[in-house]
């Protein structure tokens, strides 16, 4: 019975899907109480740390955006996902970026010392829009405030080709890369003729149902809302 | 890279235009109407739209001057044709008394006194209705209206509206978010663009707000559409593109265009169209066929004339 060894994807991604609609209200309320221990249990973890693991730093947006530090057991969850699903070097970038994402979140509460970004040589160069997006999209879980690194700066550097991005996104409606790239538009310059503010309410009244969706919507606003203070 | 973008973008345009003209010099005598038929048996978009836009396609490729044999030999006798199947204007004439409030014929009648044509009668019926209070009256959609003024402009009658206020109360003067705009809307932003320029004469006339507004999103609405393989529209938006100051020209969109086009010049209006099955190939693809022959004319004509006004 071969298929009992596959991972079972239902379950990690329904569990996906539960923790962003969690990480997702801890957002939107600025729930100071949000703790992962209590969505996910070290003694049955498998498809919560993979959970973790597919969301990575965003998990552990709530305690950034409510400024108080992780918890103990918090930071032992997420480190656990990352042992438990380890990135070998041949990982693709998003896999490496997010990784150094979540390890950098992690950094300060488990006294590890703040992981280099890792080299990547010529991440922008020559990159037109279609391909700036195709590139940004799946790099989303770094767009968020104060994570600063060389692609936070490729994207604060390029405001129209990102709205050009997001725009064939909505257009094709392609909600999940429009909502990712988003994101990345949420901490660069504005452009007129696509207010950040309206993209975000038009996710989120076309797509908003969908958990990863309406996680990347709030953590966009977030976004927003931290480059205007 | 990919190959087909090393080709230059000029040389896709020159490639489709003749296609284009080849293609519309074997198929044009379809559209002939059948002679006697009563005015009201003649439907507007069946039978009048294909030889308008047929005609107006010839009378821009006369303007520029052809871009190479094709070109030379069938719009010349393409706009011939157009006229004497309007009757050398007298069905035109025949039209607007049918229906006096009606612009197509003015319209219309304003691609034949671009290629050099005139029938004395029918400036004589369009001065007096003009005249009247009810022209200006009329509640005529904005880019629609643009196209009247654009016709008046070129018979020589004067401008029932206001070029300014009106061009502010179209879609494209809006500078709408660009995310919303779908194949219609798109439409009448091309044509806009068109009349508002006079089809690329004057792309000056184009205010620069609105230019700025196109060089912004004309690459975001040509992907989404190329990736859709709606050859029609894509056509539309590179002939907007080339009716700016400054027009991009995007070499990868000229090539794909140029390579979607068949041997015999046909040009389908979309990729997934079986044209082997079709009844009607000439009638259904008639309009990417003149889209494509003056998208390649002007691109020709402004790689000669790159800072024209």
């Amino acid at each position: 019975m071969s298929e009992l060894r596959e991972p079972p994807r239902a379950l990690y991604a329904a569990a996906t899907e539960a923790l962003a609609g969690a990480v997702t209200r801890a957002l939107t309320r600025v729930d100071k109480t949000f703790r992962l221990a209590e969505l996910i249990s070290l003694d049955d973890p498998s498809p919560g740390l993979a959970a973790v693991r597919v969301l990575g730093a965003d998990t552990l947006a709530p305690y950034r955006i409510a400024k108080r530090p992780i918890g103990s057991q918090d930071a032992e969850i997420v480190t656990a996902s990352l042992v438990a699903f380890p990135t070998t070097d041949s990982a693709a970038l998003p896999v490496r970026l997010q990784d150094w994402a979540t390890r950098r979140l992690l950094a300060g509460p488990t006294g590890r010392p703040a992981p280099k970004f890792p080299a990547v040589p010529g991440l922008s160069a020559g990159l037109d829009w279609p391909g700036l997006a195709a590139v940004l999209g799946p790099l989303a879980p770094l767009a968020i405030p104060g994570l600063d690194c060389p692609v936070h700066d490729m994207a604060r550097g390029r405001p129209l080709d990102l709205a050009r991005g997001v725009t064939r996104s909505l257009l094709r409606r392609d909600y999940s890369t429009a909502a990712r790239l988003a994101r990345w538009f949420a901490i660069g310059p504005s452009v007129a003729a696509v207010p950040v503010e309206s993209v975000l309410t038009h996710l989120a009244l076309f797509a908003g149902d969908d958990p990863r969706i309406g996680l990347d919507i709030a953590l966009a606003r977030w976004a927003v809302r931290d480059g205007r203070a | 890279m990919t190959a087909s973008t090393l080709v230059a973008w000029e040389v896709s345009a020159q490639k489709l235009a003749e296609g284009a003209w080849r293609w519309l010099g074997e198929v044009h005598q379809q559209f002939a109407l059948d002679s006697g038929a009563p005015i009201d048996k003649l439907d507007p978009i069946r039978h009048l739209k294909p030889l308008s836009e047929l005609a107006l396609a010839a009378s821009i490729s006369l303007r520029e001057t052809p871009t190479g044999r094709h070109a030379a030999r069938v719009a010349p006798r393409l706009v011939e044709f157009a006229w004497a199947q309007f009757g050398a204007g007298a069905l035109l004439c025949e039209l607007q008394r049918a229906a006096p409030l009606d612009t197509q014929a003015l319209e219309t009648y304003a691609i034949f006194r671009r290629a050099g044509y005139r029938h004395q009668r029918f400036e004589a019926l369009l001065a007096h209705l003009a005249s009247l209070r009810v022209s200006s009256a009329l509640e005529v959609i904005s880019d629609r209206a643009l196209g009247v003024l654009n016709a008046e402009r070129v018979i020589g009658l004067p401008p029932r509206w206001d070029l300014a206020a009106l061009t502010a109360r179209t879609l494209l003067g809006a500078c709408p978010e660009p995310w919303m705009l779908d194949l219609d809307s798109l439409y009448a932003i091309t044509h806009t663009v068109y009349h508002l320029t006079d089809w690329g004469a004057h792309p000056s006339w184009l205010p620069e707000p609105l230019q700025n507004y196109l060089h912004q999103w004309l690459p975001v609405w040509l992907e989404v559409y190329l990736e859709a393989g709606h050859w029609d529209v894509v056509g539309e938006l590179l002939v907007v593109d080339l009716c700016l100051s400054d027009p991009d020209c995007p070499a990868p969109a000229w090539a794909r265009l140029a390579e979607a086009q068949r041997e015999d010049g046909l040009l389908p209006a979309e990729a997934w169209r079986d044209i082997r099955t079709e009844k009607n190939v000439a009638r259904n693809h008639y309009h990417p066929g003149a889209v494509a022959a003056v998208a390649g004319t002007l691109a020709v004509a402004r790689r000669l004339e790159p800072h024209r006004q």
